[in-house]
């Protein structure tokens, strides 16, 4: 029995032992297999991220190819291509011409106009400055002065700052011949292309003290502005001036852009 | 989306005024621009003066005074407004706020005719009677209840004056591609 139960606690021992043993070595073995399949399976699922992954850049890169495709705008701009120049700057036709105008009670009248733009702006082509003729009121049309007279500018330019406006100087002819100022008046160009018409109120800057008022009915000379298109384009140092209103003048704009889309800017709406 | 920030520009002018219940007085305008936190103003000065103007027959006040506004923006919460005082420069040179007014800048592109009607607060009997005989309206001390503090207009009454006529023309840069709406 002693034996017995010594060899069956030998046995019992040994296969503890073995079991050990076994389990050890099946252990190492289950580890092993364990692990591998770990691995596989990350690698399965790295596989399936950078699948992923790879879907998710294509589908950026292919809609940013689409938006590439279909227009460019803003930080799209082709760099260093040879088609297309980098940064290249936006076009601007204007023509039009300046209508009629009706200014209360002066006849006789005179227009010079002026386009005043930013530094970052180029007349490619066209006047900038011209003053029209001198044009009486009719019988028939007694109230209002027609010039019909057109100009026509290209501008190009990197910046949309300072945008090109229109500085209006009227002047009449009294009944000694003498020219003297009865109006000034700014309008931006349109910036959306098409056809527009501008309404464009003018007024008369008024003589600082009464003095100088007399003499200047005296003299057949109202006041004026000394550099009235450097006054006029820019918003500051209009303070101390003291205007009133003369009248209106009607302007016609004809208005074309280019490459303006390419800039990132879209005036039109489509 | 885009690596940049949306550029907004603001091109236009400060036409005139008209049914300002003055005859004689020259007047000018303040006009001031408030934004959000999240806009940056570029190279300007957010406060603009127009000349003193004096009427026409019919009333109306020319100013013809141009603005150039460009801001680059981050966040389309605070679009800019405008907050606009007119002030009355009389004959015997006294200056006085008489109408106060705010007008948010369009947020589409486009060219607008803008309109900005003005009002101007009213108290009692008192000062009514001094703005008759001696001219000189009641005045606020500051802009709060125009722009920021909208609960206490409750506390004010208020007087209708004229309006103040704005033409603005606005270009978008980029709110396309950031997915703005208004450059459609």
């Amino acid at each position: 029995m002693a034996d017995y139960n010594q060899d069956g606690e030998q046995e019992f021992q040994f296969q503890q032992e073995n079991d050990g043993v076994n389990n050890q070595f099946f252990d190492h073995g289950l580890g092993n297999f364990e692990k591998t399949r770990e691995r596989e399976q990350e690698e399965l699922e790295r596989q399936i991220r950078a699948e992923q992954t790879q879907k998710q850049v294509d589908y950026h890169k292919s809609s940013q190819e689409m938006r590439d495709k279909t227009r460019t705008g803003g930080n799209y701009l082709p760099i260093k291509t040879n088609l297309k120049q980098a940064y290249s700057p936006f076009h601007i036709f204007v023509s039009g011409h300046i209508e009629s105008g009706q200014i209360n009670d002066y006849d006789g009248l005179c227009c010079k106009y002026d386009f005043v733009a930013g530094t970052d702006w180029q007349i490619i082509d066209g006047n900038r400055s011209g003053v029209s003729q001198h044009s009486y009121k009719s019988q028939q049309t007694n109230r209002r002065v027609v010039w019909n007279y057109p100009f026509e500018l290209a501008f190009s330019s990197t910046n949309v700052t300072g945008w090109p406006q229109l500085v209006l100087t009227m002047t009449n002819r009294d009944f000694f011949g003498r020219d003297q100022i009865c109006g000034y008046g700014t309008v931006h160009i349109p910036t959306q292309p098409g056809s527009h018409y501008r309404y464009l109120n003018v007024f008369q800057p008024i003589s600082s003290s009464l003095l100088s008022q007399v003499f200047g009915w005296f003299k057949g000379k109202n006041a004026e502005f000394i550099n009235p298109i450097e006054l006029l384009s820019k918003n500051e140092g209009r303070e101390v001036t003291r205007v009133i209103s003369t009248g209106v003048i009607k302007i016609q704009f004809h208005v074309t852009v280019k490459n303006m889309d390419e800039y990132g800017i879209f005036p039109f709406k489509a | 989306m885009a690596d940049y920030k949306p550029e907004i520009y603001f091109i236009g002018q400060i036409v005139g005024g008209s049914d300002f219940p003055t005859d004689l007085d020259g007047l000018f305008v303040e006009a001031s621009l408030k934004y959000g936190e999240n806009w940056k103003l570029i190279e300007k000065t957010s406060t603009i003066q127009t000349h003193t103007s004096y009427p026409d027959d019919e009333g109306f006040f020319v100013f013809a005074h141009p603005f150039d506004f460009y801001f680059i923006c981050e966040s389309v919460q605070g679009w800019p407004k405008l907050n606009i005082k007119v002030w009355r420069l009389d004959q015997y040179g006294k200056l006085d706020n008489i109408a106060y007014g705010i007008i948010n800048l369009p947020n589409e592109t486009g060219s607008f005719d803008l309109e900005c009607p003005t009002w101007r607060p009213m108290s009692g009997w008192r000062e009514e009677s001094y703005n008759y005989y001696l001219g000189g309206p009641p005045k606020l001390v500051n802009s709060d209840p125009i722009v920021r503090d909208l609960n206490k207009r409750r506390f004010l009454t208020s007087m209708s004056s004229g309006s103040i006529h704005i033409h603005c023309e606005v270009l978008m840069k980029g709110y396309r591609d950031s997915f703005i709406s208004g450059d459609q």
